[in-house]
């Protein structure tokens, strides 16, 4: 039952529930997020925070008796926020700062600007997930920071690949195909045969007569049989099928290079919960391949993408291949079943990880805040760049007074902006597991709308 | 506050230009997810004078991003609170207009000239390209910007040097034949635009007629005709619902779903090739309804709420007299979705969640506060370089400046998170920075003293059309006069309505030579002052002679598009190339772009909040 305070929450955050769900929404509105460095870059970091329903909120200011501009900094924060709870300040103790499970209350931390010694004792500490944000003048940069790499469940792919397993197909699928394969003896019905199976057929014909699998040669063999056929296979599905001709040159056996990846990180030691559990199902993958059930093929995604075809052709289409998907997915949950986890794995969380398989992806965060020293074996970023960066953190982190209006240095408020949003971006697409945050430090530049981005 | 951005600004432009700017005119359409942020910004940067313009009343779902709003706010005008909201932190003059932009007695042509630069932030096509062409009228530049979730781009228009907004085209919505909506719907979407473009404002609006020659995209001439019936039918529902009988319900369930079918069922010719669709048959009615909209409905669960809004809609019928589709109006919504997911099932089409149906029937783009602050922000930089104020950074051509834009994604090789693309040239083919233009000052009482033809021969004379030329009311679409329509040649100028903030097209119409003038844009201004002794004045400019030419296919635009995009690079800009070359190194890697990627970019990203 949806009560209407849950409604109501969905219709104001309709727009962006569009992009991450409504699951993503309750990540973002039960998650606790402290800012540390009160800033005019982290007024606006608040706002965006805000809107994006983010209630849960505490900023770590730094010692308030020297500070005189504190009132302008709230009548900023009261202008900048949106309806909601207020913001739980903290001052900097340096004994509470110094305990780790002070920011394990946290599920992560955006630093701004804060001295170097602070800065420098956050970065001793193993901590959860930290944002680290800048800007000044014109460049600004932001960084990931986290001791464990950092899993996508679902990074929603701009070209997803439809998973049809043309290259080898479990009996099901295959008795499927070849019933409905194009067929010269009842032409009138050729334009309502899915593409997916004028593919396979194919593929078969390329097999037989020995020649090789490759799109090409299957766009020929269509077009060939297309001839064959006269005006009758002129239609829609026919293009669709040379279109898609690629389809049926996959292999099904190679596991993609993205899934390789998070198989490489399934045992390396994690604490983040949700980080476990797509851990934990990166593990029941890798047996899952290994099972005589998968013999080293992925689960089946289990939807398909719009062929022109019949309607009952394409039904029937669909469900083999919801069939094997449902199968696929009980295996895993089999296995799942022999793990020892000390949490559920459910269903839901099953299906949709099988339904976004392709989408999983993994990042390495960097390991430090601080790594400012240049060093010409990590990922390779050009001297000017690093200079930019070197500044940018200097300023940051150098001579850090009390929070006065005048600091961080003077820039263009829009800049701030800019930054802020480009923070808060990557901390929504951090926290609720989709979308590929920045891996793992970019820089920018304001005028020219220059950015870089590189891995330290 | 106020007191460090000023000081941040005098260091960052200079004494001189940061004085400028406390003087610097600008007008911000829209006030939504960009104008709202951009607002703030313009006025924490310090420019002088702010005009904000949005037709808008604030909704429940703008409070995710337009930050400047709050609860209490709803459903007062954007442009008036966004304004008091800024006006406590405020330096600047703003002034605030709950208006249409296009509306040419509020902001006639004068208006826009008062104005250094216009931002656009707005979420429609017709808007930003009515913007666009006052800004190519007036010489003005524009900053264009647009979002939709995580993409975002900005734009900076400079008349003349820069393309302009429709130098690429834009997408346009997409429509679909009649015939599939009204008979033979084969996916869910044509069973959402048959319930909200068809039946609901057959029954709910009584302003909609189809026209006799809609292109109905068949020839069956048995579809035809029960195309045409059926509408007649519908009528009488119409009646039905007027008469607010409830008892009637079932009655009209059973018309749309199983008579309508039964009858469609009998033009074999449509069948042969496609499933048959299945009449819904017998079905009972309760008062259970499911709250959950994300949820996908049973058929039973369908015809409930299908039931129900249609009870709720029948009643405010009584007071409301017309009711149009609103995605945000509940139960227009849930009428349209349930109508939909009914017919989905007859035809064997999925059915959806009505979250999912809102989407789709309302055209909703989603939408985040941090792609809008990051666009706003790129924005209001760029302003600063259009206008030339930053001290450090002196902007020698227009062609330096950059567009940007956002991608959702850095897991797409990261340098595209933001990326920067060089202006490009006016696309010489653009219909509407490569036609000359210009304003006609005309005295009131010259306008019910000329007549048409008065007005077509100073033009003839004045911009060299021997010939006969064809002119069109480009507001309102409408012909005026051509080879074969005199009609209207002795009408004076007040009975046509031609007056203050009508635009003109003229365009060569003879077709016996091989070089034709191009044609030309006028724009018709009231001006008695400046016309004392004229009854009208005619603008100085040049229309160049062209040659004669049938309108390319459209396949072969995009190629000329980029013919004459390298055309233009090696004519008037080989002096900003060499500038490039011996300038900074990543200038020139971004002059590489292929031209058309850009345009391309461009276009997806179109129909932006």
């Amino acid at each position: 039952m949806i009560n209407s305070t849950t409604s109501s929450m969905a219709e104001k955050f309709d727009r962006q529930i569009r992009l991450w769900g409504l699951e993503g929404q309750a990540i973002l509105s039960s998650s606790r997020v402290c800012i540390v460095g009160r800033c005019l870059l982290s007024q606006e970091i608040l706002k965006d925070l805000k809107l994006l329903g983010l209630d849960r909120i505490t900023l770590v200011c730094e010692d308030k008796s020297a500070d005189e501009s504190i009132e302008e900094l709230e009548k900023q924060e009261n202008f900048l926020n949106a309806d909601g709870k207020d913001i739980n300040y903290v001052l900097w103790d340096k004994k509470m700062m110094e305990e780790p499970s002070f920011w394990w209350n946290f599920d992560i931390i955006v630093v701004t600007a804060l001295s170097f010694a602070r800065l420098e004792l956050l970065d001793k500490m193993s901590l959860p997930p930290m944002l680290v944000a800048f800007c000044d003048e014109f460049d600004g940069y932001l960084r990931f920071v986290s001791q464990e790499p950092h899993f996508v469940l679902h990074s929603h792919r701009q070209y997803a690949i439809p998973d049809l397993r043309l290259d080898r197909p479990w009996n099901d699928l295959e008795n499927a195909l070849k019933s409905l394969a194009p067929n010269a003896s009842s032409l009138d019905t050729v334009h309502t045969v899915p593409y997916a199976a004028i593919i396979y057929s194919a593929v078969q014909d390329l097999r037989e007569a020995g020649t090789r699998v490759t799109r090409d040669n299957i766009r020929e063999c269509i077009s060939t049989v297309q001839v064959s056929f006269g005006p009758s296979a002129a239609a829609v599905n026919f293009a669709q099928a040379k279109k898609f001709a690629y389809l049926g040159a996959l292999n099904s056996l190679s596991i993609p290079e993205n899934i390789e990846k998070c198989l490489s990180f399934a045992n390396v030691p994690i604490k983040l919960p949700v980080n476990r559990e797509i851990q934990a199902l990166v593990r029941i993958l890798h047996k899952y391949l290994k099972s005589e059930h998968a013999l080293n093929q992925l689960p089946v995604e289990g939807s398909i993408p719009d062929m022109d075809s019949s309607t009952e052709n394409y039904n029937r289409l669909k469900s083999v291949y919801q069939r094997k998907a449902a199968e696929d997915i009980h295996w895993l949950e089999k296995i799942a079943s022999q793990e020892k986890l000390d949490f559920e794995l459910t269903y839901d969380v099953l299906t949709t990880f099988c339904r976004n398989i392709h989408s999983l992806r993994v990042m390495e965060p960097s390991r430090s805040a601080l790594t400012a020293t240049y060093s010409p074996h990590a990922a390779p970023i050009e001297a000017s760049y690093y200079e930019i960066l070197q500044k940018l953190q200097k300023k940051q982190i150098g001579a850090y007074i009390p929070p006065t209006i005048g600091l961080p240095a003077p820039a263009f408020y829009s800049m701030m902006s800019i930054t802020a949003g480009l923070t808060v971006q990557e901390l929504a697409k951090i926290l609720t597991h989709q979308f590929v945050p920045v891996e793992n430090t970019f820089l920018f530049n304001g005028l020219t709308n220059d950015i870089h981005a590189f891995k330290t | 506050m106020i007191q460090f951005e000023k000081t941040a600004s005098i260091e960052v432009l200079g004494a001189e230009n940061y004085a400028k700017l406390r003087h610097t005119k600008v007008l911000l359409v829209g006030a939504g997810g960009i104008g709202c942020e951009l607002l703030k910004n313009l006025v924490l940067m310090g420019f002088g004078e702010v005009h904000v313009v949005d037709l808008d009343t604030i909704d429940l779902s703008n409070l995710n991003r337009q930050f400047l709003f709050r609860q209490r706010d709803i459903r007062q005008p954007k442009a008036t609170t966004a304004v008091k909201a800024v006006q406590h932190i405020s330096n600047s003059t703003l002034i605030a207009y709950q208006c249409n932009i296009q509306d040419t007695e509020k902001f006639p042509l004068s208006w826009f000239s008062q104005f250094a630069l216009f931002f656009n932030a707005l979420d429609n096509l017709e808007a930003r390209r009515y913007v666009n062409q006052i800004a190519q009228l007036l010489h003005k530049p524009l900053i264009e910007s647009g979002t939709a979730g995580f993409d975002g781009y900005i734009q900076p228009i400079i008349p003349g040097e820069t393309e302009c907004f429709d130098c690429t085209t834009k997408e346009t919505p997409k429509t679909f034949p009649v015939c599939t909506i009204r008979s033979t719907p084969s996916q869910p979407v044509h069973c959402i635009v048959w319930a909200k473009n068809f039946l609901f404002p057959q029954l709910f609006s009584t302003s909609t007629t189809a026209s006799a020659n809609e292109d109905l995209g068949t020839d069956d001439p048995l579809e035809i005709e029960r195309i045409r019936q059926e509408t007649n039918e519908l009528r009488e529902l119409q009646e039905y619902i007027k008469s607010g009988d409830e008892s009637r319900i079932p009655t009209i369930i059973e018309k749309l779903y199983t008579h309508d079918i039964e009858k469609l069922l009998a033009i074999e010719n449509l069948w042969r090739t496609r499933q048959k669709p299945v009449p819904l048959g017998r079905f009972d009615l309760t008062d259970a309804v499911n709250p959950d909209f994300n949820a996908v409905w049973s058929l039973q669960e369908q015809l409930d709420c299908l039931a129900n809004a249609t009870k709720k809609l029948m009643k405010r019928q009584a007071t409301e007299d017309q009711i149009d589709f609103d995605k945000d109006d509940v139960d227009s919504l849930e009428f349209v979705a349930a109508a939909a997911n009914i017919r989905a099932h007859v035809f064997h089409l999925p059915i959806k969640s009505i979250f999912d149906i809102k989407q789709i029937a309302g055209n909703i783009i989603p939408a985040i506060a941090t792609t809008n602050a990051i666009i706003a922000g790129l924005s209001s930089l760029a302003s600063l370089r259009v206008l030339n104020l930053m001290k450090g950074f002196p902007v020698k051509s227009p062609k330096e400046l950059n567009m940007a834009f956002t991608a959702r994604a850095s897991n797409i090789p990261t340098h595209r998170y933001l990326s920067n693309p060089v202006l490009a040239s006016p696309n010489s083919r653009c219909p509407v920075c490569s036609v000359p233009r210009g304003v006609i000052k005309i005295s009131g009482k010259a306008l019910s003293s000329t007549k048409l033809q008065d007005l077509i021969e100073a033009i003839r004379q004045k911009y060299h059309y021997p010939g006969e030329v064809s002119v069109v009311d480009k507001s309102t679409q409408r012909l005026l006069a051509d080879i074969d329509f005199d009609d209207l040649l002795e009408k004076s100028l007040l009975d046509l309505k031609i007056r203050s903030g009508v635009l003109l097209m003229i365009a060569d119409e003879r077709d016996d030579v091989v070089e034709i003038r191009a044609g030309s844009e006028f724009y018709i201004q009231e001006d008695s002052k400046n016309c004392a002794s004229h009854p009208f004045l005619l603008p100085e400019m040049k229309v160049k002679m062209v040659k004669s030419e049938v309108e390319p296919p459209q396949e072969s635009l995009e190629n000329g598009l980029d013919e004459t995009t390298t055309n233009v690079a090696q004519s008037s800009d080989v002096l900003i190339i060499d500038e490039d070359e011996s300038g900074s190194k990543r200038k020139l890697e971004e002059s590489e772009l292929p031209p058309n990627k850009k345009a391309k970019h461009t276009e997806e990203l179109v129909l932006l909040d």
